[in-house]
């Protein structure tokens, strides 16, 4: 009797030393061996989620690609630590350079494919203008300093604070209605769509067909273009279908999927520069 | 063997790559002295609750044969096997602003979401159950003959629960309340879903070593070892309380 019940408090106390310093923290990271029948590695920030799929389906068959859409800054962390991709698209030049400096993406083959732009994704009826948000009691999320979206989230209220019709009372208080810093921009527009954040500030492109939530745009002049550049991973396991596929996302047709996304591509790179 | 070697393996490869000398700076930044400090008060603060509100409901559960008891000790085990980030979603949706309670809590004026009680609420909802399951296997244990025979001798209900009960149990639920609070040290997903991030507020130990992993590094690194160092020590000193009830 005692004996078993010995061991299964062993079980126990094996399974919650796993689940304490492991729990929770698993990153997907979708590896692939070197067979040229295995699909394609496409590591892409959080923010190209649909597009990226609507384009793999357009592409060709959806089965031969596997996305490990995650932050931008933690996919640049796991090629840094020596995860296995084929294709690294960024949402953040920053990250792409962490990449590039890393070794793990050819530098010559990084070019900017689509740009984006902050807006203010509002689920309070209380918030209707972007001069709002600063206004005390509205709870706002966005996104962590280390995550694209957060960092572009501080370009914008640095330019707001120094604008004459905002300035730096805006900024002291829209920072002070910050309740939370999260992990990615699909998190800050999934807890406004829940309610439990007045606004949050997301790229435009994740309002596409978002209808329950209002949007609210930001001035040209305070706003960021966000570039999202994209580059060949070093060591990837199928040269031939990496280099395929970015060059059907220069494409008019890769192009036409991204702009229906919300997604603007007047800013891209002019020419497939492929393998130099 | 191959599987010891599995489990021990990352764990020296996390000490190894922790710059041990320079771990004292790394803990001293605000982002990880703030972190250390917000999870030692709202861990202790879940270990607490738990002790008072866990201790008559496993009494009850293991002295009481009432309907629907079995499906409530179902309903107690289930925090410790799902995933946390369902039970952070659960939270939300009891306690978010537009949650069942939520909605009537924040016309009352209280507002949980992003504030270090959400913090704790999700450390009790993931954590509680391990003391509760191991206090009411004490106090199956302890005899019911024992109490009874302490009544006859006259003794009052909490004299009996205070000096017979209580003593037969301690170990067990000396071994669980660690193991809660340890748990809710280290809980991760229910509190990123229910509580959020903000530095000071609602971002614990593990919020910071995930944030910490794109930030930096460095940090991540010595906050993982100290957790890992303290999972360890409390480990053992479950271990200990256990060893020592199954000798006595």
């Amino acid at each position: 009797m005692y004996i078993k019940k010995y061991i299964c408090r062993e079980c126990l106390a094996v399974i919650l030393l796993g689940s304490l310093l492991l729990g929770g923290c698993g990153f997907a990271t979708a590896e692939t061996d070197t067979l040229a029948t295995e699909p394609l590695t496409v590591f892409a920030a959080a923010s190209l989620t649909n597009v990226f799929q609507q384009i793999a389906q357009t592409f060709s068959d959806a089965d031969e690609f596997v996305f490990n859409f995650a932050g931008s800054q933690q996919l640049a962390s796991q090629l840094h630590e020596g995860a296995v991709a084929d294709v690294f698209a960024s949402a953040d030049e920053l990250q792409m350079q962490a990449a590039v400096d890393a070794g793990r993406v050819e530098k010559m083959s990084v070019r900017t494919f689509a740009c984006n732009r902050l807006v203010v994704a509002a689920g309070s009826e209380q918030v209707d203008s972007l001069k709002d948000l600063a206004e005390p009691g509205h709870k706002i999320i966005i996104g962590a300093e280390a995550v694209p979206v957060g960092h572009y989230t501080h370009q914008f209220l640095a330019k707001a604070a120094a604008d004459s019709s905002f300035g730096p009372r805006f900024q002291a208080g829209f920072e002070a209605n910050v309740v939370s810093e999260e992990q990615n921009v699909r998190v800050v527009l999934s807890k406004v769509q829940l309610g439990e954040a007045d606004a949050g500030v997301v790229y435009a492109s994740d309002l596409m067909g978002v209808t329950d939530v209002k949007r609210i745009e930001i001035p040209a002049h305070l706003n960021v273009t966000v570039r999202y550049p994209i580059g060949l991973v070093q060591g990837r396991p199928h040269p031939k279908q990496a280099q395929t596929f970015i060059t059907f996302i220069f494409s008019e047709k890769g192009i036409a999927v991204l702009e229906s996304y919300g997604f603007s591509t007047h800013c891209r790179d002019a020419s497939d520069r492929g393998h130099e | 063997m191959p599987l010891i070697l599995f489990l021990i393996l990352p764990l020296l490869a996390l000490i190894w790559r922790t710059d041990l000398a320079e771990i004292s700076i790394h803990l001293a930044q605000p982002m990880a002295r703030r972190a250390i400090f917000l999870s030692l008060w709202t861990s202790a603060t879940a270990t607490l609750l738990t002790l008072l509100f866990g201790t008559p409901l496993a009494l009850l559960m293991a002295r009481r044969r009432f309907p629907l008891s079995r499906a409530l000790d179902t309903f107690i085990d289930l925090p410790t096997v799902l995933p946390p980030a369902v039970a952070g979603l659960a939270l939300l949706m009891a306690f978010g602003r537009r949650g069942m309670l939520g909605q009537s809590l924040s016309v009352a004026g209280l507002n949980i979401a992003f504030t270090s009680l959400a913090v704790i609420l999700a450390q009790l909802f993931v954590a509680s159950p391990y003391y509760i399951r191991a206090a009411i296997g004490g106090f199956l244990r302890s005899e019911e003959k024992l109490e009874e025979a302490a009544a006859l001798d006259g003794a009052d209900s909490r004299q009996i629960f205070r000096f017979v009960t209580v003593p037969l149990a301690r170990s067990a639920l000396l071994g669980g309340l660690v193991m809660t609070w340890a748990r809710a040290l280290g809980d991760f997903g229910a509190t990123i879903l229910f509580a959020g991030n903000y530095p000071g507020r609602t971002q614990t130990m593990p919020l910071a070593i995930y944030i910490g992993f794109e930030l930096d590094l460095n940090v991540a690194l010595s906050l993982s070892f100290v957790l890992m160092a303290t999972a360890f020590g409390i480990l053992l000193l479950v271990k200990w309380l256990l060893g020592r009830n199954d000798e006595g």
